[in-house]
């Protein structure tokens, strides 16, 4: 394994540069997201956060000047997570629509606590249905 | 400062080799761990978009954007610190330190003010929210993963915080030097995944 | 043929006999004067003891009070379930029985117990080094262990919970009986798995003896490295979600609370994110033990190392991919029940790598007939009939059929303690004389592992068939025609009961007094035996180097020790 150098990487400049672009990129994040831009919204949200993200994990974090385990490591988690996220998705996108949180059996959407009612200790317990 | 070493280790720069290694690793349970938040926001929000556009309109947008500001502020403060360390100039390192726990402290604050006014509003996870104009679906749901996240978060920045303080003992002793900058290399490290996390939980939860 | 100084019955035939090496092991084998156990014996040097070894020692001495606990709750579950009638217990002690029975077994023995006993007290010495790469991690890691359990020990003098081990929501939430210290306590101790796993990780990367290639490493070690990854990547999920669970429970802040649009689903995907991965943090160590103990018994070096340390690696990597096969009938989408059963098939074929493997290791080589190789038979055979039932629940419309029944109790039963425990046993036989320089009694050693292989067929093949002819789990009644199999389950756990406690007992007895063993009885090529038995405090005189794999018997036994 590379014995790690300390300081090879980094100069103060290229951390400035890496602090002005994560502050740039914070008010373009900002300002998109007080524009309404529908669906694309999320996404644009998160390929900024991602790309901040990026430059804090490459040059705050050496990632960019470092090799072997740590990037594995990261590369490895980003791996489990896009899963995790993937089959989680395709669980709820996919779900037979009575079986989904939001539609319980009824098109139109559900107000809180409609089906079932708090009893005293402050958790919901079955009420029975009146039909 | 002469470079000694755990017996068990062959040379120092083993060590340090180690110690680096075993904090990315230690990074990555947490990164894990806020997966997790992830995932449960990512299908909150899937099944109620309503919910989770009115919650995030309620928030105030502008007290997240200075935390941003900050911490991001704050983990330039720590990387710069990581470098002055490695050349010896120990002042400006621990000075650095001090500016990063400050920023700290305040956006401690400024999640603190943000609780309290949350709480007022009735704006509360489960069978505690009470706000009357809030009337989305699942909109408890926000507020469970959004005080989930945040606090969680919140204790994260504590514990960096005490790192931080920790990796300032050896600036104010003047200890730092070429190769021996591991604590404050690790407690910067621990930081800027602090950093991180908010960079997500920023727009997620206040912006769309 | 030397009988045994002691007189205790042992029939160890003289090593030369096996090696055609001089013999290094006369039966006037002097006992060390210098070792770990002796270099402090206040309470205090055990407390504070930064020695991987001793930690070790502290790791057995819990896990296996924790076996022996979550064995007593095995034991009532099994003589309530003698007949429908309530024999011991109601229908809530008989929920609150098999939810500690699981809470204890899964995470205070199953997974901890390999790692942190043999992982700790081998892995240094296999790799020529003198400690773990964090020492003082690795006593945190026990203590944070202990503390856990103080939780959960807690919990339990007050009746504990009952909701099963996988505290599904909403029941976990509404649920009266003590599950919050029960799931802070697993919280507490996810921590000791990942500190423990941290620190092998980084011993493994760090402080390789001179010589030690990752392809020349122990597939002990391998197994250790799988594992670690594992306990590293998945126990902070599981922290979550049993974090968002006992918020619910206490505060009522509630992620998954259907009555506001919670979904219970929800916590089963970040629930078996971790679990499912977690069942390899139990088996793939038990695998490390069976590729060192079948080439230690086979006298062979492993039929394809590359594939058996590269099989490991993929069942932990692709263990993460699998875990919506305990979901297929909790309402999960047929696109994801699809996907989990095909990525679920891709598992199983690593884990039948690996037998073809061992089976080819055994096979022609110059078996030498031990408990520990009567327990790694017992293991293939179980993980080939628990692996391939497996492969049958991961089948959707099978599992439909099989979903909470015994079938999948017997299936996991069967790899847990047929395949898990077996290699557990194999593991603890034979570094038994490693870890406290004394040889226990063969012929009981062999009457206990017959008794335990026994035992466990007459208990958990009936399981197989109730399930199949549709008996549910956790349930304290069942239906009479059930009966009779129920009988002969619990018969079959009264034999593996006396088969432990056998063990138990003969294994304690040989602590002080079993023969003294020698540096290495076994004639074993495997790294850790280049030492002395038991280790010195620091392991090593002087650094070992190394060139070549272990388990070479192409070459007689070594006879310079390093220590």
């Amino acid at each position: 394994m590379t014995d790690h150098a300390p300081h090879a990487h980094g100069s103060p400049l290229r951390y400035l540069l890496v602090f002005l672009g994560l502050l740039v990129l914070t008010v373009v994040t900002y300002v998109t997201g007080k524009m309404h831009l529908g669906g694309w919204a999320l996404p644009l949200a998160l390929v900024i956060a991602s790309t901040k993200a990026g430059l804090v994990l490459a040059f705050f974090m050496h990632l960019w000047d470092t090799r072997g385990a740590p990037l594995v490591a990261m590369a490895v988690s980003l791996l489990f997570i896009v899963t995790l996220l993937a089959l989680v998705f395709g669980d709820v996108a996919f779900r037979f629509p009575l079986a989904r949180p939001d539609r319980m059996g009824n098109y139109e959407a559900l107000p809180v606590g409609a089906l079932l009612g708090d009893g005293p200790d402050g958790h919901a317990h079955p009420v029975p249905a009146k039909r | 400062m002469a470079e000694t070493h755990a017996h068990h280790f062959p040379d120092a720069g083993v060590q340090r080799h180690a110690s680096l290694l075993g904090m990315w690793l230690f990074l990555s349970t947490e990164v894990l761990l806020f997966a997790g938040l992830f995932v449960a926001y990512g299908y909150y929000r899937f099944l109620f978009p309503g919910a989770f556009a009115e919650g995030s309109r309620a928030m105030h947008t502008w007290l997240g954007l200075a935390n941003t500001v900050v911490l991001i502020a704050s983990s330039f403060a720590v990387a710069l610190a990581h470098h002055a360390a490695g050349a010896g100039r120990n002042r400006t390192t621990f000075w650095l330190l001090v500016a990063a726990l400050a920023a700290g402290v305040f956006f401690l604050g400024v999640k603190a003010v943000e609780y309290v006014e949350h709480f007022r509003a009735g704006e509360l996870p489960g069978k505690w929210f009470t706000h009357p104009g809030m009337k989305a679906p699942g909109i408890s749901l926000f507020y469970a993963v959004y005080f989930l996240a945040t606090g969680l978060h919140a204790l994260h920045v504590v514990v960096g915080m005490s790192l931080l303080a920790w990796a300032a003992v050896p600036a104010w002793k003047r200890r730092y030097g070429p190769g021996n900058v591991g604590l404050v290399e690790n407690a910067g490290l621990y930081w800027h995944l602090v950093d991180l996390v908010w960079i997500f939980l920023f727009p997620l939860l206040y912006l769309v | 043929m030397r009988p045994s100084e002691t007189g205790t019955g042992s029939l160890q035939p003289d090593e030369s006999v096996l090696t055609g090496a001089p013999s290094l092991h006369p039966s006037g084998e002097i006992f060390p004067a210098a070792h770990y156990l002796n270099a402090g014996t206040r309470l205090r040097s055990w407390l504070v003891t930064v020695d991987h070894k001793r930690i070790a020692v502290l790791y057995l001495v819990s896990t296996l009070t924790a076996l022996f606990l979550g064995g007593l709750f095995a034991m009532a579950v099994r003589v309530e379930l003698v007949g429908p009638e309530p024999n011991l217990v109601d229908a809530v002690g008989y929920n609150r029985l098999f939810t500690l029975h699981g809470v204890v077994m899964v995470f205070f023995f199953m997974i901890p117990a390999i790692p942190g006993i043999f992982g700790n007290f081998m892995l240094p010495l296999m790799l020529g080094a003198k400690d773990v790469a964090f020492p003082r991690l690795n006593l945190l890691s026990w203590y944070v262990y202990v503390v856990g359990a103080a939780f959960t020990l807690w919990a339990m003098l007050y009746g504990g919970a009952d909701t099963g081990w996988t505290f599904y929501t909403p029941y976990s939430t509404i649920t009266p009986t003590k599950v919050t210290p029960i799931l802070l306590g697993i919280f507490v101790t996810g921590f000791s798995s990942i500190l423990t796993g941290l620190n092998f990780i980084v011993t493994i990367h760090t402080l390789r003896g001179p010589g030690l290639t990752w392809m020349r490493l122990p597939l002990f070690a391998w197994a250790l490295y799988g594992t670690s990854i594992i306990q590293l990547l998945a126990t902070p999920v599981l922290g979550l979600v049993v974090l968002a669970a006992a918020l619910g429970h206490i505060f009522a802040f509630d992620l998954f609370d259907p009555a506001r649009g919670g979904d219970p689903v929800l916590f089963q995907h970040l629930f078996w994110f971790y679990s499912h991965p977690a069942v390899y943090i139990m088996v793939l160590p038990a695998f490390g033990v069976v590729s060192e103990t079948v080439q230690a018994f086979g006298r062979k070096i492993i039929f394809g190392y590359r594939a058996v340390a590269l099989a490991t690696a993929g069942i932990a990597f692709v263990g993460f991919f699998v875990w919506g096969h305990h979901m297929f009938v909790s309402s999960q989408s047929t696109f994801d029940a699809g996907a989990f059963g095909v990525l679920t098939m891709l598992v199983g074929v690593f884990t039948a790598i690996k037998v073809f493997n061992w089976v080819g290791t055994l096979y022609k080589g110059a078996i030498v007939w031990r408990t520990p190789l009567l327990y790694v038979c017992g293991f293939l055979y179980f993980v080939v009939f628990g692996g391939m039932t497996g492969v049958a629940v991961a089948t959707v419309s099978l599992d439909v059929h099989w979903h909470d029944t015994y079938f999948v109790v017997a299936h996991f039963h069967f790899i847990m303690v047929g395949a898990t425990l077996m290699a557990f046993l194999a593991g603890l036989h034979y570094w038994f004389p490693k870890m406290f320089g004394r040889t226990y009694p063969e012929g009981w050693g062999m009457v206990a592992g017959a008794l335990i292989i026994l035992g466990f067929n007459a208990t958990f093949v009936p399981q197989f068939l109730l399930g199949n002819m549709g008996m549910p789990r956790r349930y304290y009644t069942y239906a009479e025609q059930f009966r009779t199999l129920n009988v002969a389950s619990t018969f079959g756990a009264t034999l593996l009961l006396f088969g432990f406690l056998l063990v138990g007992l003969y294994l304690l007895l040989s602590l002080r007094g079993g023969k003294v063993a020698g540096p290495n009885p076994w004639g074993s090529k495997g790294f850790e035996w280049l030492t002395q038995s038991p280790p010195l405090e620091h392991n090593f005189r002087t650094q070992p180097t190394f060139h070549g794999p272990p388990h070479d018997y192409s070459t007689p036994v070594e006879e310079n020790l390093h220590g």
